[in-house]
């Protein structure tokens, strides 16, 4: 009960830190894009996590990001629909090629997943960059409908230009990724999808369908990546293949989340917490041109020195979750 | 022993399997009764291992069907046929390695679909069955830190804590000592008692001896005795399988 107590305590206290900190430095703007960057890119590490649970490595989620930012965009261009209508409609377009690729990939596994999930990053990328008239090709969509503003009376809170706003929204989303993250581990279904990964042979054996499981796993992952890239084409305004299906926006949540700890509650938060803001704020000003090593870097000294991420050091988390 | 067994538990019908031009089982059938304890024997290559993986859906045989309480199950995968109450153990142990002991065995009693359990009753009930396998102090180490007879034991209390109706048991006492081989028959004598249906393999055949109804002797796929242990492994056809015509002989001489 006592750890209980103190992993809760120690959420609520970073949970305050994270929405009470604009409020006190409500001029840092800078500091509030970074950050909400930072929710965006946690949140899109928390949805390649839920995939990660059952064992399998993918180096292809940008696409199911691409997919839910160019569907949301394209919503928005040619039906006009609201970014809060199309985002959420949006990412459906993830979950349908999920559903081709839990399909296609049924008998891959290890390095085998992960080489052919980077092969299909380029399928929906290279469709996307050739279906000129439906796309602009790789000119891309811009002129997309910001964020919206929301009025409640006489007060008005603009996401789209507002960027403390914009900081509490993605905030906001993604508390709510790390609670459907928190319950894809902690829950029965959590514990088969832990099952899965440690021997898929013994889970199968107790009546789990690995297959399936593994699917549903993928299916809510796409969704949530697809929901980050939605965010992300109505923050920007605009969407090209280059930036959307770029296989850095592969690379982040997985460096993210081995970091901080693919196996703990809060390890892709913790991750893209430390290592985003350190390459934006301190590594782009000193070194423009290779500011993105870092990612390079944390892998290496990950995998050598503590496999099991940073949060493996938090005394709530020295057993794996 | 065997008298309320009328009731076959599993029916394996005229088997064949090959894997290129070696043929592993030829028309292999038997049954198997509610609450019976069948053992199977023969030497290696004999094909055990791969009708194990043929009842327990690992594996597809080329013809023949298996019948499980009542219901062809030869296409059925083995997901299927654990939720459907059939569970094994391997003879290399398939552990959850990152697991503790009683956390392996948690996964068999919370997992199960029916009866769904809640987590505090799940654990009871897995903390019950390591202690039938005599690991209850050994609950929290990791299972990867084991002795591979002690993770033979926990597959097999996480087997029992999906509260199976047949459990197939490949080899379940190798590298135990005699007197545990002697705490896990008289451990599987109790669980038939309560009406689990066991069909298990071993080299072992004090434990066989020690727990089987019946022995069913495979050799080169094929079927060349059965009956009581006493007199099967007593057998000539049996002897010689194991040790050579020449035993064979002597054996039938003074069977």
């Amino acid at each position: 009960m006592g750890k209980f107590h103190y992993s809760w305590l120690l959420t609520a206290a970073a949970v305050l830190l994270l929405a009470g900190w604009p409020l006190l430095f409500p001029d840092a703007v800078h500091f509030q894009q970074v950050l909400g960057l930072t929710c965006l890119y946690a949140t899109l590490a928390l949805a390649w996590n839920i995939y990660a649970l059952s064992g399998a490595i993918s180096l292809g989620h940008a696409a199911f990001f691409g997919l839910g930012a160019y569907a949301s965009a394209l919503l928005n261009h040619y039906c006009h629909w609201s970014p809060l209508l199309a985002m959420p409609l949006g990412a459906l377009a993830s979950v349908a090629f999920a559903v081709f690729w839990n399909w296609g990939f049924q008998r891959l596994r290890g390095v085998y997943l992960g080489l052919a999930s980077l092969a299909a990053l380029e399928i929906p990328k290279t469709v996307v960059d050739n279906w000129d008239r439906l796309t602009y090709g790789s000119m891309g969509l811009v002129g997309l409908d910001r964020l919206p503003v929301l009025a409640l009376g006489s007060f008005e809170v603009d996401f789209g230009l507002n960027l403390q706003a914009q900081y509490y929204l993605l905030l906001g989303v993604m508390l709510l990724a790390a609670a459907v993250h928190r319950q894809s581990i902690r829950s029965r279904w959590g514990w088969t999808l832990r099952a899965i990964r440690e021997n898929e042979t013994a889970a199968q054996g107790l009546g789990v369908a690995t297959h399936r499981e593994r699917g549903r796993a993928l299916l809510l992952s796409a969704y949530l990546a697809g929901v980050s890239g939605g965010l992300y084409a109505h923050i920007m305004g605009l969407v090209e293949p280059a930036l959307v299906f770029n296989l850095h926006l592969s690379v982040l949540p997985l460096v993210f989340s081995l970091f901080g700890g693919s196996k703990m509650v809060w390890g892709p938060v913790l991750g893209a917490f430390i290592l985003y803001p350190l390459e934006q704020l301190l590594l782009m000003p000193l070194f423009p041109m290779g500011h993105s090593a870092l990612y390079g870097l944390v892998i290496i000294l990950t995998i050598f020195f503590f496999p099991r991420g940073i949060a493996a050091w938090l005394p709530a988390n020295r057993k794996p979750a | 022993m065997a008298a309320s067994k009328s009731q076959a538990c599993l029916e394996v019908r005229q088997i064949k399997k090959s894997f290129r031009d070696q043929t592993v089982l030829r028309e292999v059938s038997f049954s198997l009764g509610e609450g019976e304890i069948l053992g199977l024997i023969g030497p290696n290559g004999a094909g055990k291992t791969t009708l194990f993986n043929i009842i327990s859906g690992w594996q597809r045989p080329d013809s023949g069907s298996v019948v499980f309480c009542g219901r062809e199950t030869t296409a059925w995968p083995p997901d299927r046929l654990g939720r459907a109450g059939l569970a094994r153990t391997f003879q290399s142990p398939q552990i959850f390695p990152d697991m503790s002991a009683l956390e392996n065995v948690l996964m068999g009693a919370w997992l199960r679909r029916e009866p769904r359990l809640p987590l505090p009753r799940a654990l009871e009930e897995a903390g019950h069955c390591l202690f039938l396998v005599g690991l209850l102090d050994r609950r929290h180490a990791l299972a990867r830190d084991l002795p591979l007879a002690q993770q033979r034991l926990v597959e097999l209390a996480r087997a029992l804590a999906t509260r199976p109706r047949l459990l197939l048991l490949d080899e379940i006492a190798a590298g135990f000592s005699r007197a545990a081989v002697q705490r896990l028959a008289a451990g599987l004598l109790k669980l038939r008692d309560r009406g689990l249906t066991l069909l298990l393999t071993d080299h072992l055949f004090t434990l066989l001896e020690a727990v089987a109804d019946r022995l069913l002797a495979l050799d080169r796929g094929e079927i060349i005795a059965q009956g009581p242990p006493a007199s099967l492994i007593r057998h000539p056809e049996v002897v010689s399988a194991y040790l050579g015509t020449r035993y064979g002989a002597n054996a039938g001489g003074g069977a």
